[in-house]
């Protein structure tokens, strides 16, 4: 496949976590914690990248299950291949309930919270009918969109922004990091993880490529989505707010035909995410357990009662806070297993390759 | 494919399924509230909330005078949700807050009462917007109710007067989220426009400030207020009153400061370097050489600003943003309450002007004097 529909891929996770995602931890941590995990987290991505694309170039047909099976045998492979599998629809969950957020609290306040659960599960139950390619598509053509709509939100901020608070920032933000701060700037450049089940439509990977767009579009995504915020708010105020984009495009005055309120860009741009982003979730969790299990009917009814969990889980979460809180943990636990996979991916595929040959 | 199709027509049931839950009232069903007055009332921590509801176009068919372009709704409580509530009794139609503009607060209930309980509320709830913008006044209801001539959709002769349309220099304007940011940052406390009603006009020209507390401590007069902008944001429009001698004066074609900040011993100084280009309007001054109007400009802006700022310095408010520059600049400093207690009232102000009088408009001017001798 084309390797533009990689590049939509890693810039989607970019847009989608730089804005709904790294100022939760960052920003709202500035005070104590600074600016650097942008730059740590940037850097750990690209060696954590560069050790797994070198390991999924060396067997360009196979997803990460045949390669985890290949390296670290039946067992241990299996569990760290049903780990992926599993964190893929946690996170998924996470998607699901914040772009369900949005929708209770701005635009559908009045209908039942229920109805819209089973409204945007639908979503994801229909990626299940369609196959790889129609999903890179969709993704491509929504990235697309996404992206112009954060330029559109970035070029909005930055003349909204305080000169002096910008400057405070950037002054005051060389503080130690903490490990939620680097995993969720690692989080944003997370897009290759795609390759557990695409790397045979895009092998062999450029890494080039990849460490370019960390830089070109991950960095200046991840360091506007942060400051753009803590520099409208203040790091004060930036603390006590729940949706730290969607109450910044808040403050952005329009003149756009019959828009005058920025919320009215963000709300389509984080309904194009978080709504991509439990489909693509979802498909990879169950992509994931089919090529594992290799068993579709079993795969489906995991994949249904999962959905179903979603929705029950959905009713029962109600703090925001408390749905921030768990996925600031989850993007710790998430950095950790890519970090050891890749390191242990990188090591045996040497010592293979020094002993059995490669396919 | 079979399963597809189910799908899909399943969705679609439940797409249609919606509509019966749903309290989504159409445009010719709501009112929208475009301004509020929020004035001090009898009782403890009790208010009187006063709010204009814009009346739209459809209804208002047949009618060519400007008598029916708003109505006004009254209600008086303790709690702003609560007021809120209580007023939807008096319409008949949805009230829609989406599209308000400004909201008044009385001088009285500013004087006693934190604001950003009000503030708060406005940036909790969604359906407000965060870019209203915030005035004083000794009474809000008045301006709330004032229909004025050449008002073209209610509330504009309000929300106009912050830029959009008028652009003084006695308008230092400010929206509820600036309101919020600034009253949760320490070391820093804001300002609101003071409006007021004067031979059926809002007229702007003073400035509340308010301490930490975000309760109004001080009002600023309409040349106090002019300064307070030039220093705050610059002006690109304005004039100075060189007087006492002379009242006539030069114009403001643009104006800027920058403030710097030293360590000295015993504190700090803070010194104002004040810019301002301006051009010869009066032909009063024409016994004056452009030197001499320079100086006595430079003279009188020294003054007047370092007169301000010890004004606000003596009451303990910061709404220059003062100690946030300090902050952004000094890598190992920290912002907090303990600005306004230790550093700012011990600080040394020095003000510096420079005007450079850059035009004297379509006519010459002459440097030797008088021209009526020539």
């Amino acid at each position: 496949m084309n390797i533009l529909f990689y590049i939509a891929m890693l810039t989607y996770y970019m847009i989608n976590n730089a804005l709904f995602n790294a100022p939760n931890v960052i920003a709202r941590n500035y005070l104590h914690h600074g600016l650097t995990a942008i730059p740590i987290g940037l850097a750990l991505a690209g060696i954590n990248a560069w050790l797994l694309l070198s390991v999924y170039n060396r067997f360009p047909k196979w997803t990460m299950i045949e390669i985890n099976r290949h390296l670290c045998g039946k067992f241990f492979g299996g569990a760290i291949s049903a780990s992926y599998a599993a964190l893929m629809i946690i996170i998924g969950f996470f998607m699901f309930r914040g772009s369900l957020e949005v929708i209770i609290e701005f635009l559908m306040p009045d209908t039942p919270v229920w109805f819209l659960a089973i409204l945007l599960i639908t979503i994801p139950l229909f990626g299940l009918l369609h196959n790889d390619s129609t999903i890179l598509y969709l993704v491509a053509f929504f990235t697309a969109i996404a992206f112009i709509l954060m330029l559109i939100i970035f070029w909005l901020g930055f003349k909204e922004i305080d000169p002096v608070m910008l400057k405070g920032v950037a002054v005051h933000g060389w503080k130690p990091p903490t490990v939620q701060g680097i995993s969720a700037s690692l989080f944003v450049c997370g897009g290759y993880v795609g390759l557990a089940i695409w790397n045979p439509f895009f092998a062999r990977t450029s890494l080039k490529a990849t460490l370019l767009l960390f830089v070109s579009v991950g960095l200046v995504a991840m360091s506007c989505g942060t400051i753009i915020p803590l520099a409208v708010w203040g790091p004060w105020a930036i603390r006590n707010l729940n949706l730290i984009w969607v109450m910044t495009a808040e403050t952005l005055s329009l003149d756009l035909f019959v828009m005058e309120r920025g919320l009215f860009l963000i709300v389509p741009l984080l309904l194009i995410t978080g709504y991509m982003g439990v489909l693509l979730y979802i498909y990879k969790g169950y992509r994931m357990l089919d090529l594992l299990l290799n068993k579709p009917k079993a795969t489906r009814i995991i994949i249904g009662c999962v959905l179903a969990g979603y929705v029950v889980l959905a009713l029962s979460v109600n703090e925001l806070k408390v749905i921030i809180r768990y996925r600031e943990q989850y993007m710790v636990v998430w950095a950790v297993l890519q970090n050891i996979v890749g390191i242990l991916w990188y090591a045996l595929a040497k010592r293979k390759e020094r002993g059995v040959s490669a396919p | 494919m079979r399963l597809s199709k189910a799908f899909a027509f399943g969705l679609a049931c439940l797409l249609m399924l919606q509509g019966c839950r749903s309290d989504y009232k159409d445009i010719d069903r709501r009112q929208f509230v475009v301004t509020m007055g929020l004035d001090k009332a009898e009782g403890e921590g009790r208010f009187r909330m006063t709010l204009r509801g814009a009346i739209p176009e459809s209804q208002n068919q047949g009618s060519s005078s400007a008598q029916n372009l708003f109505e006004s709704y009254e209600t008086t409580a303790a709690s702003i949700g609560q007021a809120v509530q209580q007023v939807t009794q008096q319409f008949f139609l949805e009230p829609d807050y989406s599209h308000l503009k400004g909201v008044i607060i009385g001088e009285k209930l500013a004087r006693a009462d934190s604001i950003l309980k009000y503030v708060d509320f406005f940036i909790r709830r969604r359906d407000f917007q965060d870019l209203a913008m915030v005035a004083v006044t000794d009474n809000a209801e008045e301006i709330i109710k004032l229909q004025q001539k050449g008002e073209r959709t209610a509330g504009d002769n309000l929300f106009m007067k912050f830029g959009e349309g008028v652009n003084t220099e006695y308008t230092p304007s400010i929206e509820l989220q600036q309101i919020y940011k600034y009253s949760l940052t320490p070391g820093i406390t804001f300002y609101c426009p003071i409006l007021r009603v004067q031979g059926n006009k809002i007229t702007s020209g003073a400035t509340a400030l308010f301490d930490r507390d975000n309760r109004m401590i001080l009002r600023l007069n309409g040349e106090e207020t002019k300064y307070f902008n030039l220093l705050r944001r610059g002006l690109d429009r304005g004039f100075i009153v060189l007087g006492p001698k002379k009242q006539a004066g030069l114009g403001i074609r643009q104006g800027s400061a920058r403030f710097r900040l030293r360590k000295k011993q015993g504190g700090l100084l803070c010194e104002v370097f004040v810019k301002l280009e301006a051009a010869i309007e009066d032909s009063d001054q024409s016994g004056y050489t452009p030197a001499d109007l320079k100086k006595m400009a430079e003279t009188k802006l020294n003054a007047d600003i370092a007169r301000l700022l010890l004004k606000m310095q003596a009451n303990g408010v910061d709404p220059l943003f003062i100690g946030l520059k300090y902050w952004a600049k000094n890598p190992g400093s920290r912002l907090d309450r303990d600005w306004l207690d230790e550093l700012y009232p011990a600080m040394e102000f020095r003000v510096r002007s420079e005007v450079k009088i850059t035009r004297s408009g379509t006519l010459r001017w002459n440097n030797n004097g008088d021209r009526r001798t020539k």
